[in-house]
C-alpha cells in the first residue's frame, strides 16, 4: 500500500469521529439551560413572535428531528429522503446556521476568528519544536551532565506552570516594567495596512505581527516546548543504546553523523505522534491564551457563545475546534508514515 | 596459515561498575586468531562472551569499561595497559586513541555482525542505503561504486535479486534475510576480522544451517578470520576451527576443535557437550548442567566452576586455577584450567571429594536457550 | 476474599494464573523499592503529601467546622475583614497602597483579604478536584479500555472511535460546554476533567490488555470457562495495574492544571470560596500596583504540579528502567 492510499484510508476513518463530534457538541449544547429565543427578544415577547422565532430557527421541532437536520446542514453531502423517483435528493455545503448574538453566519464568524487561532498555535509549534529538539538532542548527548539537568529542570518546570500565568508574568515584565511588548491584542501578518493604526506599509504590518506574537507564542508554546523537550530526550537516548547505532559505531560511522542521522531520525517519530495528540492541549490552551492577552480568536469567541447561550454558535466553534485537531492528526500521520516505512506499508515490525 | 597470529589477546579485563559493585565480566582471558582460521568463544549465558567481543573493537558500553590487559591486532596496540607512577594501571601512550580505532579499525579491519538481525537495521532507512554508507566509509569509494559493491555483495549472500531489494527497507526482509544483509555488510568492507556475536541465536535451525553454510563457504573464499561467539557446541562443531570455552569471565579450556570434541581436559567443556541434544535421546534423557551459573560480581572461591562441578575436591574451592597447557605429543596448543591435568601439582588426588552444592532443582540447559537478553542485559547493568 | 478467588480460578484453569499475578504485584512493590531511593521522586512524594495534609485539613474545617479553625486562630478566608488593607503587598516589601504587615505575610487582595489564608484554603480545590476528576478518568478509562481491548471486534471499534471523538474537541473547550449545559459549580469540573481524561486511560489499558488477552493464563482461563467480566477484573486489570498508578500520578498534575485554567475562565468554584485559577483571575485587574497578587497563586499551582510529575515520573523510571538515569 502506498502512502496515497494510506492517506486516503486514514481520511475516511475519520469520518466517525466527526459525526462523533457533531453528535457530542449538539447534545451538549441542547442540554445548556436557558431559552435563546428570551435572550434574542428581549424582556417580555409576545407569545406570536416567541412562536415565529422558534419556527424560523427550527426550535419547535422534536429533538431528533433536530439533530438529523443539524447533521445533514453540517455534511457537507448529504442525501434526502423525498417522496418522487429518484428518491433522494442530493444537498450539498456547510450550513452552521446563524449566530443569535452576533446576528450574521456562524461561518462568516468563525472564519473572521480561525485564522488567528490557527496563527497562534501554529506559532507556538513553531517556538516549541525549533526550541525543544535541540534542547532534547543536547540533554541525551550530555547526559548526566550540568546540560542535561538545565534542560531537564526547565522541561520539568514548563511542565507544571499553567499557561495563562506565564503570560501573566510575561505581561507584568514584558509590557509594564520594560514597556518593550504590547499587552493585549494580534495583529495578522496579512492585514491590510490602511486598517492598522500605526502601519503604513507591509513590513510595518509584518513587524507589528511579529512583536504582537512574542508573548502569546511563548505563552502557549512553553508547554509543549517542554513535553518536546522530554519527549526528544528519552526517544534520543533509546536510539542512542538501538542495535543500529551500536553497528553503525562498530562501522566507524562518526559520532556526529550517529547523532544527526542513525539515532535522530528514528527518534523523530514518536515526536511527530506527540505533536499529533497534544494539538487538542495547544487548541485547549489558546482559548486561555486569548483571554488572557484579550485575541479576538476562537478561543473568546466560544466563551462569548455561552456567556450569551448562543446554541448555534458553540456548536459551530466546537465543530470547527474538532475538525482543526481531526486535520492536524491526520497530517502528522501522513509525516508519520513518510518516515517511517513501516506504516505505509500497512505492517508493523515482521 | 602464518605463525603470527592476527590478533593476540592478553590477559584482557572488562569490568562493569554498578551500584551493587563490580561485575567482573571479562576477567583475564587470553586467546589467539590467526588469519584465516574461525576461532570460537563458547560459554553459557553471563559468561562474557558477548563483552568478550565488544572489549576487541573498544565498543564496551558504560558502565563497562576495560580496565587491563593487551590486545594487538597486526601488531597494533588496541588495548595496553602500563603501570603509571602511581602505580596504578593506566592505557599506553602506543595504544590507538578512539579516532583512530574509528577511522582504521572499526568496520575496515574487524567488522562486526550482531545477534539480533531484527534490531541490528535502521528502520527508516534502505537496506542498500545503509550497506552503502558503510562501504563508502571503509572502502574510500564513492557512492556508484558502493552501491556496485553492495549489489555485488547482496547476490554474493544470496539475497534474489539484490537490485531491487537494496531499495527496500529492513521491515521487508525476513530474520534470516536480514542476517544475510548483515554478513554481506561486514565481508563488503573488506576487514580482515570479522566478529560474529551470535548471529545465528535469534534465527530458527533451518535458516540457522543455511547462514553457517553460506558463512563456511564465504570464509574459503575470501580467506577472513573470524571469531565466533555462541553457546551453541553444535555449531562450534560445524564451523569453528579453535575453540576458547569461557565461564564466568575466564577462558577454561583453549583447544583445537577435534581435540576439545574428543579430547576434553576440563569437566565444563565435558558438561556442555553432554549438554548437547542427540537424535537418538528423547527429552527426558538431555542432560542439563546442574545449577545456575553464579553472579559474576561475586565469583566462587578457588575454581569458579567448582560449586557446579561434579569432580570438584577440597582443593578446587581454596586455589584458583590459572589456564595452562596440557597438550599432549602431536597435539596443538590444547590449555586447559582444571586441577584434574597433571600439569598442575596441587595436590588434586588426594584432596577429599566436595560435596555438590548446585542442582536444587534448576536445571540451566544449554539446549535450545536464547541467552541473547541474559547476556546483555545481565552484563551491561 | 480476593485471594481465594485468585486461587479458585487457578484451580479451575490448571496453571499459570497464581504465579502472574503474584509476579505483577511483586513488580510492583519492586517499582516503589526502586522509587524509594530516587531523591527527586521522594522530594515530589513529600510536597505532595504536605499539599494534601493541608487540603485535607482545609476541608475540614469547611466542612465540619464551618471555618470555626480560620476565624478563632487566623481568618476567615471568604469575608471581607473588618478594617480592610486592599492589595497590600507581601510583609517585606511595598507598593501605593502601603507597606506590607506581617499580620499578612503574602499581601492582600483586591478586597482586603488575606493572600496566604486564600491559598491555604484553596488547596483544598485544586487537590481534591485533582484526585477525584483522575479517579473518575481511571476507573471510565479503564472500564472503557479493558472492555475494547478483551473483546476486540465491532466493541472495539465503536469504543475506540467514541475514545477518539472524546479527544478530538480540545478539553479545556469540552468541559466549558459540559459546565454551560450542567453548571458551573465546582462538582462539574470535576466530573468535565474527569470525562476529559477517560481517553488517556482507555488507550492505555487497551494496549495492555491487547497484549495480555492472548497470553496461555488467559486463554487457559477462558478455556475453563472462567466467566469474561471475572477474567477482566482479576487478571487483566491487575496485570495493568503499574503503568495505570504511574499516569496516574502525572493526570493529578494535568487535571489541577485543567482545573486552574477553568477557574481562570470563571468556570469553577465561584466566589467567595477561594481557588488559585480564580485568584489569578481576581489579580488580573491590579498586575501593575501589586504583581504579589499575581504571582503567590501562580506559584502554588507551579509547586503542587511540579510536585506531581516528580514523583510520576520517578514511578516511570522505575518501571521502565531503560529511561533511568
Amino acid at each position: 500500500m502506498g502512502i496515497g492510499r494510506y492517506t486516503i484510508r486514514r481520511i475516511l476513518q475519520t469520518i466517525p469521529v466527526l459525526v462523533g463530534i457533531v453528535t457530542i457538541t449538539f447534545f451538549l449544547t441542547d442540554a445548556i439551560p436557558g431559552d435563546p429565543v428570551q435572550i434574542m427578544l428581549g424582556p417580555s415577547p409576545s407569545a406570536r413572535d416567541i412562536e415565529l422565532v422558534r419556527a424560523k430557527y427550527g426550535l419547535d421541532k422534536p429533538l431528533w428531528v433536530r439533530y438529523i437536520n443539524y447533521l445533514a446542514d453540517v455534511s457537507p453531502i448529504w442525501l434526502w429522503p423525498k417522496a418522487t423517483f429518484p428518491f433522494v435528493e442530493l444537498q450539498t455545503g456547510v450550513d452552521l446556521g446563524k449566530s443569535i448574538y452576533y446576528s450574521v453566519p456562524v461561518t462568516q464568524k468563525i472564519m473572521e476568528r480561525l485564522p488567528v487561532t490557527l496563527l497562534l498555535v501554529a506559532s507556538a509549534f513553531v517556538f516549541a519544536i525549533v526550541t525543544a529538539i535541540p534542547l532534547g538532542v543536547l540533554s541525551a548527548k550530555r547526559r548526566n551532565k550540568p546540560t542535561d539537568h538545565v534542560a531537564r529542570v526547565v522541561s520539568l518546570i514548563g511542565v507544571s506552570t499553567p499557561s495563562f500565568w506565564i503570560g501573566l508574568m510575561l505581561i507584568i515584565v514584558f509590557a509594564y516594567h520594560l514597556d518593550v511588548l504590547p499587552a493585549t491584542g494580534l495583529i495578522l501578518p496579512w492585514a491590510n495596512p490602511a486598517e492598522v493604526s500605526g502601519a503604513e506599509n507591509r513590513i510595518h504590518i509584518l513587524m507589528l505581527s511579529f512583536i504582537h506574537l512574542i508573548m502569546p507564542t511563548i505563552t502557549l508554546g512553553t508547554l509543549q516546548m517542554a513535553a518536546i523537550t522530554r519527549i526528544e530526550r528519552s526517544s534520543m537516548l533509546e536510539n542512542l543504546s538501538e542495535e543500529y547505532v551500536r553497528l553503525a559505531r562498530a562501522y566507524g560511522v562518526r559520532e556526529r553523523t550517529i547523532l544527526r542521522k542513525h539515532a535522530f531520525r528514528p527518534a523523530q517519530l514518536p515526536i511527530i505522534t506527540i505533536i499529533g495528540l497534544n494539538l487538542t492541549a495547544a487548541l485547549g490552551g489558546s482559548v486561555l491564551t486569548e483571554v488572557v492577552f484579550n485575541i479576538n480568536g476562537m478561543g473568546r469567541l466560544i466563551i462569548t457563545a455561552i456567556n450569551n447561550q448562543d446554541y448555534p454558535l458553540v456548536m459551530g466553534t466546537t465543530i470547527y475546534y474538532g475538525m482543526v485537531f481531526v486535520i492536524g492528526v491526520i497530517v502528522t500521520d501522513i509525516s508519520y508514515a513518510y518516515i517511517d516505512p513501516r506504516v505505509s506499508y500497512g505492517e508493523a515490525e515482521a | 596459515m602464518s605463525s603470527e597470529p592476527l590478533l593476540q589477546v592478553r590477559n584482557l579485563t572488562t569490568q562493569f561498575f554498578t551500584e551493587e559493585g563490580t561485575v567482573r565480566a571479562v576477567d583475564g582471558i587470553s586467546f589467539d586468531v590467526y588469519e584465516g582460521e574461525i576461532a570460537g568463544i563458547v560459554g553459557e549465558s553471563g559468561a562474557g562472551k558477548s563483552v568478550a567481543a565488544q572489549s576487541i573493537v573498544r565498543l564496551v558500553e558504560e558502565p563497562g569499561e576495560i580496565v587491563d590487559g593487551e590486545v594487538y591486532f597486526k601488531g597494533e596496540p588496541i588495548v595496553e595497559f602500563e603501570e603509571d607512577d602511581d602505580g596504578d594501571l593506566a592505557p599506553t601512550d602506543a595504544m590507538l586513541t578512539n579516532e583512530e580505532m574509528r577511522r582504521n579499525i572499526r568496520g575496515r579491519e574487524i567488522a562486526i555482525i550482531f545477534q539480533d538481525p531484527m534490531e541490528s537495521l535502521n528502520p527508516v532507512y534502505t537496506v542498500g542505503g545503509q550497506l552503502r554508507e558503510f562501504i563508502e566509509i571503509n572502502r574510500e569509494v564513492g557512492t556508484s561504486e558502493a552501491k556496485a559493491i553492495a549489489v555485488d555483495m547482496l547476490r554474493e549472500v544470496g539475497i534474489p535479486d539484490p537490485e531491487s531489494r537494496y531499495d527496500e527497507y529492513p521491515h521487508q526482509f525476513s530474520g534470516g534475510m536480514r542476517q544475510r544483509v548483515l554478513i554481506a555488510m561486514a565481508l563488503a568492507c573488506e576487514p580482515s576480522l570479522i566478529i560474529a556475536d551470535e548471529p545465528t541465536t535469534a534465527l530458527d535451525v533451518t535458516v540457522e544451517a543455511q547462514i553457517l553454510e553460506l558463512v563456511d563457504e564465504l570464509q574459503e573464499k575470501y580467506g577472513t578470520s573470524f571469531i565466533w561467539v555462541t553457546h551453541d557446541m553444535g555449531v562450534v562443531a560445524e564451523i569453528c576451527d579453535r575453540v576458547n570455552v569461557m565461564y564466568l569471565g575466564e577462558v577454561v579450556e583453549q583447544a583445537e576443535v577435534d581435540d576439545l570434541f574428543h579430547d576434553s581436559h576440563h569437566p565444563y567443556t565435558e558438561a556442555l557437550l553432554a549438554s548437547l541434544p542427540r537424535p537418538d535421546q528423547t527429552v527426558e534423557e538431555l542432560n542439563p548442567i546442574e545449577g545456575v551459573m553464579p553472579e559474576a560480581i561475586n565469583p566462587p572461591s578457588g575454581c569458579r566452576f567448582h560449586p557446579r562441578c561434579p569432580e570438584a575436591r577440597e582443593v578446587c574451592a581454596r586455589i584458583h586455577p590459572d589456564n595452562r597447557d596440557v597438550s599432549e605429543a602431536g597435539e596443538r596448543t590444547h590449555r586447559a584450567a582444571c586441577f584434574r591435568n597433571d600439569a598442575f601439582d596441587v595436590g588434586y588426588d588426594e584432596s577429599p571429594p566436595l560435596e555438590m552444592t548446585a542442582g536444587s532443582g534448576f536445571s540451566a540447559g544449554l539446549t535450545g536457550e536464547t541467552d541473547a537478553e541474559a547476556e546483555s542485559g545481565g552484563e551491561a547493568e | 476474599m480476593a485471594q481465594r478467588d485468585t486461587e479458585q480460578s487457578f484451580d479451575e484453569s490448571g496453571g499459570g494464573v497464581a504465579e502472574e499475578e503474584i509476579e505483577s504485584r511483586v513488580g510492583l512493590r519492586y517499582t516503589l523499592s526502586q522509587v524509594r531511593r530516587d531523591p527527586t521522586a521522594m522530594f515530589g512524594l513529600y510536597v505532595v503529601g504536605f499539599m494534601t495534609a493541608i487540603a485535607i485539613f482545609a476541608a475540614f474545617d469547611h466542612y465540619v467546622l464551618d471555618y470555626w479553625f480560620a476565624e478563632t486562630f487566623w481568618m476567615h478566608p471568604h469575608r471581607d475583614p473588618s478594617n480592610i488593607q486592599r492589595l497590600l503587598p507581601p510583609a517585606w516589601s511595598e507598593n501605593v497602597f502601603g507597606e506590607g504587615i506581617w499580620k499578612y505575610p503574602l499581601g492582600t487582595d483586591h478586597r482586603g483579604r488575606d493572600v496566604l489564608v486564600r491559598l491555604f484554603y484553596g488547596t483544598r480545590i485544586a487537590i481534591s478536584v485533582g484526585f477525584l476528576s483522575t479517579a473518575i478518568g481511571m476507573v471510565g478509562g479503564t472500564i472503557v479500555g479493558a472492555v475494547s481491548g478483551y473483546y476486540g471486534e465491532w466493541i472495539d471499534d465503536v469504543l475506540m472511535r467514541a475514545v477518539e471523538t472524546l479527544y478530538a474537541i480540545p478539553f479545556l473547550v469540552l468541559v466549558i460546554a459540559f459546565m454551560a449545559a450542567f453548571g458551573r459549580e465546582l462538582v462539574y469540573a470535576m466530573i468535565g476533567v474527569g470525562i476529559v481524561q477517560i481517553p488517556t486511560f482507555a488507550r492505555l489499558i487497551r494496549s495492555r490488555v491487547v497484549s495480555v488477552r492472548e497470553e496461555d493464563y488467559i486463554e487457559a482461563a477462558r478455556a475453563a470457562g472462567v466467566r469474561d467480566s471475572r477474567i477482566i477484573l482479576r487478571h487483566v486489570i491487575p496485570n495493568s495495574f503499574a503503568p495505570v498508578l504511574v499516569q496516574a500520578t502525572l493526570q493529578v498534575g494535568v487535571a489541577i492544571l485543567i482545573v486552574a485554567g477553568l477557574s481562570f475562565l470563571g468556570f469553577g468554584a465561584q466566589p467567595p470560596t477561594a481557588s488559585w485559577g480564580q485568584m489569578i483571575n481576581q489579580s488580573r485587574d491590579s498586575m501593575i500596583v501589586n504583581p504579589w497578587f499575581s504571582i503567590w497563586p501562580g506559584m502554588a499551582i507551579l509547586i503542587t504540579v511540579m510536585a506531581f510529575n516528580m514523583f510520576g515520573d520517578g514511578l516511570r523510571d522505575a518501571l521502565d528502567p531503560r529511561l533511568q538515569n
